[in-house]
């Protein structure tokens, strides 16, 4: 009669510390599986930005500069996870020196936490302009 | 509950490590980006920067140079091609002078310009390869590229190490930023032949000989832009790897430039890397001397008149021959002439209405140079070398002068002292003939230069002969109780001879041509007691 007790109380308990260890490990593991996306985002927004500005620092003026990175930002393919890319603002086109191009991507995190399922990345890339003659 | 609270901390340090570790490959990538950023800032500003210029003084043979300098008055990567292409014309056209035998002074001024350009060249290869001048051109752009995931404060800098900052010549063979559109710069087929010309323009690392000097040009491959290249590429044209044979002094000027960055300020571990750029001005220039004149110089055209000459007994007498030289004007005149009497002339020998100066056919300096079309060629010998001479004054790509160019130009009438023109290029694109204000005005960089004369020696280069007769132009008036012993006559004879001075383009001139104008009216009649 007591080992059956005992069965049933350490069916109980187990059926409890699974469900509490779940309450703990599942939004770790979620959590974990959100920062991977979101890292994972990061680079590929920084990736962009990089690409952007290349593509604007390829032409030796403001308006095809500015033409150059939207068309590039614009060509990056939208997922479920990668809602939006765009350009963050105009480009910082200074004649003959540099471009500074900002982005921005709305991720999508596969666990939502606290309402926090879309997440807004950005990233800035500063490249010099390489086309044009020297200003010699 | 312990096995679930281990669990719990075994995965959250699992994520946290697996966060750390994207983080730093991130990272990574940025570091990535940052230097390649950087590396393209260094290929684009070794052209702008003025820790990489030379500067030129104000006399010797370097300030020859002053004419192929920047806008700044400065030498860098971007046109020392230019200087390298100026000495060698100055070397081309001093052998050519020398195998002429008009080299007067040429050869010591053609080298003293290849050694001032050999000066300039490795004090700009001196800057091309201190990486400190490299530093801040590579930072200007990296600093500013995020480096968030190694830490709010993590900027990428140089990584301050000789080592890794070398520089390479890439692109070898490969055509460089100076154009030769056609023969006609070059003095003569061979020295053009020597250049061995790639897609109109000079080989780049090529040795190429001229007047006994090697020449070797920085290659800048046209419509490409400053751009990196892979490590492999890079290594393998070091000057040290690969090196550049038959180019006399050995230190030839670099195109490509290695960095490495670093990050500064990370929050636990850095990030290296390394990039390789090949530069390119995006600039082309023509193989030119472009502050450079040739003197045309028009001398007293001179006009003798000739009784009875040469001497001879006519008749047994004595004829006394009469001369008299004076000048003319560059245009058709007519004129008379009286030659007084002598023992064998009882009389007045008159030419009514000579006309003089009938070998210009207009008051034009064409008329002053070539007279007319010679038989003997020796116009258009003296047509080319002034074409050639021309060419090399020309710095636009794409522009050339030729001979129609040349008659066209000569159209302009005899203005300004009538005997000093300046043969010129005010922009680099448009070639003009004028006196000596007129040459100034329109190009003040002549000021200094327009009083040097040409390096090498003359020599007669065009020789024109016509006559026509006088006849029913010359009179005899006998004096009292004479007359002629025969019917006068006359003879006008015209010589234009040009002579050419060629230069160098060592202080500026290029050459001279010296044309002389004379006529001779040979008139003869005798009169005598009946």
């Amino acid at each position: 009669m007591s080992r059956l007790k005992n069965r049933a109380s350490n069916k109980g308990q187990s059926f409890i510390e699974v469900i509490v260890g779940s309450m703990l490990l599942v939004p770790i593991a979620l959590f974990g599986l959100d920062v991977m996306v979101i890292v994972l985002a990061s680079s590929a927004n920084d990736t962009l930005a990089k690409n952007a500005a290349r593509a604007a620092a390829n032409q030796s003026v403001k308006v095809l500069a500015v033409a150059a990175a939207q068309k590039y930002v614009a060509s990056v393919p939208k997922s479920a996870m990668v809602l939006d890319a765009k350009l963050d603002g105009s480009i910082d086109y200074q004649d003959k020196k540099q471009v500074e191009v900002k982005t921005a991507m709305k991720v999508k995190v596969p666990a939502a936490f606290a309402g926090m399922d879309v997440v807004e990345l950005r990233a800035v890339a500063v490249e010099p302009i390489v086309a044009g003659p020297a200003d010699i | 509950m312990g096995l679930v609270a281990v669990c719990g901390l075994v995965l959250a340090m699992l994520v946290t490590a697996f966060f750390q570790l994207s983080m730093y490959l991130g990272g990574g990538r940025e570091m990535r980006n940052a230097v390649d950023a950087g590396a393209l800032s260094v290929g684009q500003k070794v052209f702008t920067d003025k820790a990489l210029k030379v500067n030129l003084p104000d006399d010797g043979p370097s300030a020859q140079f002053k004419d192929v300098a920047d806008k700044h008055g400065e030498i860098g990567l971007a046109n020392i091609n230019r200087v390298w292409g100026k000495a060698l014309l100055a070397e081309a056209n001093a052998e050519a002078m020398q195998a002429d035998g008009q080299g007067g002074s040429s050869k010591q001024h053609a080298d003293m310009l290849f050694d001032a350009a050999k000066n300039l060249s490795n004090e700009l290869t001196a800057k091309l390869n201190d990486e400190n001048n490299l530093y801040p051109l590579f930072e200007e752009i990296s600093e500013q590229n995020s480096m968030r995931m190694l830490g709010g404060q993590t900027k990428a800098e140089a990584f301050k190490n000789a080592q890794f900052w070398q520089t390479s010549l890439l692109d070898r063979g490969q055509e460089t930023n100076i154009e030769v559109s056609s023969a006609d710069v070059m003095p003569s087929a061979a020295s053009y032949d020597a250049l061995g010309v790639k897609k109109n323009r000079l080989p780049g690392y090529t040795p190429i000989k001229a007047g006994g000097r090697m020449f070797c040009f920085v290659p800048f491959v046209e419509n490409e832009r400053s751009h990196l290249v892979s490590r492999s590429y890079f290594d393998s044209n070091t000057f040290f790897a690969k090196p550049l044979l038959g180019v006399e002094w050995g230190n030839p000027v670099p195109n490509a430039f290695a960095v490495k960055g670093e990050t500064k300020g990370h929050a636990v571990m850095g990030q290296e890397g390394m990039a390789f750029v090949l530069a390119n001005p995006q600039k082309s220039y023509k193989l030119s001397m472009p502050h450079t004149f040739v003197h045309v110089k028009i001398e007293d055209n001179k006009l003798t008149w000739l009784l009875n000459s040469p001497s001879a007994v006519l008749g047994g007498h004595e004829v006394t021959i009469e001369k008299e030289e004076t000048t003319y004007e560059s245009k058709l005149i007519f004129k008379n002439k009286s030659g007084s009497s002598t023992s064998a002339i009882a009389g007045t020998l008159l030419g009514n209405g000579v006309p003089v100066g009938k070998e210009y056919t207009d008051a034009t300096l064409e008329s002053a140079l070539f007279a007319s079309d010679s038989e003997d060629g020796s116009r258009e010998k003296l047509e080319k070398v002034l074409v050639q001479r021309i060419n090399q004054m020309i710095t636009e790509p794409g522009v050339s002068f030729t001979t129609a160019d040349l008659r066209k130009m000569l159209k302009r009438g005899i203005d300004g002292d009538g005997h000093n023109f300046y043969i010129f290029s005010p922009d680099g694109k448009t070639v003009e003939i004028g006196p000596k204000d007129y040459a100034v005005s329109k190009a003040p960089w002549l000021i200094p230069l327009i009083g040097h004369d040409p390096d090498g020696s003359e020599k007669e280069i065009l020789s024109l002969q016509s006559d026509f007769s006088l006849f029913g132009l010359v009179q005899v008036i006998p004096d009292e109780a004479c007359s002629p012993y025969f019917p006068p006559f006359g003879i006008m004879e015209i010589k234009v001879k040009g002579k050419w001075t060629p230069g160098s383009g060592y202080d500026g001139c290029l050459g001279r041509v010296r044309m002389e104008h004379t006529n001779d009216a040979y008139f003869w009649g005798i009169a005598g007691p009946l």
